[in-house]
């Protein structure tokens, strides 16, 4: 994907800075030529799908290896009926 | 882990180096082996390194000592070399004797430093490394200790002289401080090195890192070893630190940073690494550089951002 790879991300960082700083960094890192792919002398960084789609990928195979669950199910609060005496 | 003492068909090859170091103390962790470093049953030659002091250190009571390779163990009444498990079951059995480990053609300097250790009022142990890279030495349940060596019973000799057809052959004995039960002596698997491999008996290398144009947007690393170069008298860079390697963890805790992509991080020239990224650090606040570079340990260093 236009000179990424899953293994030029920090799993950590993404999963602890967010998805919204992960875009942004990557947004950095193309516009100072860092990253991305060089084409007819642009470079060209990925759309905002595949970024979402790396972000999601790399969040997910981190979970995976720390063992992270998804968000639980809320528990579900029974409030108890009150009645008028 | 393997019990020696047991002798449960593990049969322990000949020694190929011994690991000097200050007698086990209580209050002392440096040469105790945690036996929860242990990876798959083995340790990692990495956590070895750690441990390990280079060689003619000014202080020589604070680490362990690696000796070069042992080409003959023998013991003092002429017996013949042993292969096998029998060696480790003569000596333990008869501490009045002294040991012998034989070096082929080390440096002056090793005998300096081995003699310096036989001169020091220290006491001190011993662990081995056998020819089939297992690390042997005394289990108390939680970790692997070293054997006690006699005190006052450590004797190298002045370095010896290689002639036309032989190699010079420098030796250093020492006496077991007492007799101990061979169901204490256990072997364990060393992973990621070779007894054969200097490199991997060497400690770490010092390195001095200085933090510049620290901004919230990144800082300027410049990472040397701390030793000058004899040949060149300088200080040579530390090179190929990756992104994976390089994180500044806030002292109060509050945050820990690592670089987040390889983009992140680059080396300008060797050993001048920059980490440039938008809004990474929080201003006020101090950070220190942690590098976890193989083969290199790195001092600690800290910068605030303004």
């Amino acid at each position: 994907m236009r000179g990424f790879d899953i293994k030029d991300f920090n799993p950590k960082m993404a999963f602890e800075k967010g998805y919204d700083y992960f875009k942004s960094n990557i947004k950095n890192l193309v516009a100072k030529d860092k990253i991305g792919e060089k084409r007819e002398g642009k470079w060209v960084g990925p759309t905002d799908a595949e970024i979402r789609a790396l972000y999601d990928t790399i969040i997910r195979e981190y979970k995976k290896a720390q063992k992270i669950a998804d968000s639980k199910p809320e528990a579900t609060v029974v409030e108890p009926v009150k009645t008028d005496k | 882990m393997y019990n020696i003492g047991t002798n449960d068909g593990l049969a322990p090859k000949a020694p190929r180096r011994i690991i000097l170091c200050p007698t086990y103390d209580n209050s002392e962790t440096v040469n105790k082996i945690a036996i929860s470093s242990l990876v798959s049953d083995a340790l990692p030659i990495s956590v070895l390194q750690t441990l390990f002091d280079t060689w003619w250190h000014t202080d020589t009571n604070n680490k362990m000592l690696a000796t070069p390779q042992i080409s003959e163990f023998t013991f003092t009444d002429s017996d013949p070399v042993k292969s096998t498990s029998e060696w480790f079951e003569r000596v333990m059995q008869d501490p009045t004797r002294d040991v012998g480990f034989i070096f082929n053609d080390v440096t002056p300097r090793v005998i300096k430093q081995l003699a310096l250790i036989a001169a020091t009022s220290t006491a001190y142990s011993f662990y081995i490394v056998t020819a089939d890279d297992k690390l042997i030495g005394k289990f108390d349940g939680a970790y692997l200790v070293p054997f006690e060596i006699q005190a006052s019973s450590i004797f190298v000799g002045n370095k010896a002289l290689s002639g036309y057809t032989e190699h010079a052959k420098d030796m250093i004995t020492f006496r077991l401080n007492e007799a101990r039960s061979l169901d204490d002596m256990f072997a364990i698997p060393i992973s990621g090195g070779y007894v054969t491999s200097d490199d991997d008996y060497w400690s770490l290398i010092d390195a001095t890192c200085t933090p510049s144009s620290y901004t919230v947007d990144g800082v300027t690393l410049t990472i040397v070893r701390t030793a000058r170069n004899p040949s060149t008298g300088v200080q040579d860079p530390v090179t190929g630190i990756l992104y994976t390697e390089a994180a500044a963890n806030a002292t109060d805790d509050s945050d820990d940073e690592a670089p987040a992509a390889s983009g992140n991080w680059t080396e300008s020239s060797d050993g001048v690494y920059v980490w440039s990224e938008s809004g990474v650090f929080t201003s006020a606040k101090t950070y220190t550089v942690q590098i976890s570079h193989s083969g290199i340990d790195v001092a600690s260093v800290t910068f605030t951002i303004a």
